[in-house]
């Protein structure tokens, strides 16, 4: 699957997007790979499947050509 | 009146006579006078909005000058609202320019949106969005949101008509996020989203177009990509008035300047961990760390007032939060932190000898 960062998130990974191989893609799954290779911190980010921000509670599948979405607050103005 | 001014903007079948008198009615609420700010109220005022609002307690720096276009190096240190307000008034007299010389808070904030029909988030801070959320949807107010990290801003309508909230979008505060001051900024991508916000207001009053309802709009002026996130709207029915007294009014934090508290008999409460830097030898000085404060409150006696300070304020938001919590009635947070307490003391040295 295609990931995408955004904002501050794409500071933390050093990366605007990358190709993200997991064995089972799921929504946990994808959390917990977010949260031990980059620290990132669950309840500061939004994640978004084919840019539908999606609940981090429901743990749906997710498919190779589905593109995902690393979103976070933005603070600045 | 003629309308001549406005004839270019009549001309467009989509605003028209009628449509500019829609302008000229409505009143507009811009919370925060920094880059957004700087970018929606010029076309606020240009397009005829019969009442521009603008709230901020902040005064001008030399470092908002680059962004803050309404502002010269002859205003800095002045009220941002009073300057903005005069620079207004003189180009675009026929429009009514109302100033709050303060922060927004809980106890300004729902009273100040029911005067106006749209608000418009111009801030930096993430804990004001909240507050402006929760305000808008107690006094049924749409506002229009604008958000900035480094070449990348978000930009969407909230709590307009049955449309999805700031909550929707992004349930709680984050728990680290930067600002403009840490992150950096360009002038453009700052006036970008401002004018995103101001052709919101515009189509809102107007009742033209689409508003990016339900959804967020990102772009990044860098790579010019534009990414549009739908959100699924959310049970809001716990924003309740009871709710916002208990949020924003009775946690509010107090603030005092150093050199005022040393005024006070009371004790300076540091946050910090043992070993951060700068360290400090003050009278009445006591330090706990903010891990290990909930377990050793009895310490700290109750009556004479408490002034925390920490590194940058963040820990003695926490802080002053669960010295509340504990009943501490007498509690402060210092708006000057470790550094600048150094340096007071420093300069207070040099002077007395």
């Amino acid at each position: 699957m295609k990931i995408n960062y955004f904002g501050e998130i794409a500071d933390i990974t050093n990366k605007t997007s990358e190709e993200l191989k997991l064995a089972n893609p799921s929504v946990f799954e994808l959390i917990n790979h977010l949260k031990s290779k980059y620290d990132l911190v669950e309840e500061d980010i939004q994640i978004a499947i084919n840019r539908n921000l999606i609940s981090k509670d429901n743990n749906r599948p997710i498919n190779k050509t589905d593109e995902v979405a690393i979103l976070s607050a933005f603070a600045g103005g | 009146m003629t309308n001549e001014k406005y004839i270019r903007q009549i001309s467009l079948p989509n605003v028209g006579e009628s449509g500019q008198e829609k302008l000229s009615e409505a009143r507009v609420l811009v919370v925060g006078c920094g880059g957004l700010g700087h970018a929606v109220l010029p076309y606020l005022a240009s397009s005829g909005i019969g009442t521009v609002g603008i709230i901020d307690g902040d005064t001008v720096s030399k470092s908002n000058l680059h962004r803050q276009v309404l502002f010269s190096e002859n205003d800095v240190g002045e009220s941002k609202v009073e300057v903005a307000k005069s620079k207004l008034e003189q180009q675009f007299p026929e429009v009514e320019t109302l100033v709050l010389n303060e922060f927004l808070n809980g106890d300004n904030a729902l009273d100040l949106f029911k005067k106006f029909d749209v608000i418009i988030d111009a801030t930096d801070a993430i804990e004001v969005r909240y507050l402006i959320n929760d305000a808008c949807v107690l006094t049924k107010k749409p506002f229009v949101h604008a958000s900035v990290y480094r070449f990348q801003f978000q930009v969407a309508t909230f709590n307009y008509k049955s449309s999805g909230t700031y909550r929707c979008l992004y349930p709680n505060p984050p728990k680290t996020v930067q600002n403009c001051a840490e992150a950096g900024v360009m002038p453009s991508t700052v006036a970008m989203a401002g004018l995103y916000q101001a052709n919101e207001v515009f189509k809102l009053i107007l009742n033209i177009g689409d508003l990016i309802l339900d959804k967020m709009l990102l772009i990044d002026a860098l790579t010019n990509e534009q990414h549009q996130f739908q959100y699924q709207k959310k049970d809001i029915s716990f924003i309740t008035q009871d709710f916002f007294k208990k949020i924003y009014i009775e946690k509010k934090i107090k603030t005092i300047s150093y050199n005022e508290a040393k005024k006070l008999d009371g004790l300076f409460l540091d946050v910090r961990e043992k070993d951060e830097l700068p360290k400090l030898e003050l009278e009445n000085y006591m330090q706990i760390p903010l891990q290990e404060l909930e377990n050793n409150c009895s310490q700290i006696s109750k009556n004479p007032p408490v002034f925390i300070f920490c590194q940058s304020g963040k820990r003695s938001a926490k802080a002053f939060q669960l010295l509340k919590e504990k009943e501490f009635k007498n509690v402060y947070c210092l708006s000057d932190n470790a550094p600048e307490i150094e340096y007071e003391e420093k300069e207070n040295s040099l002077y007395s000898g």
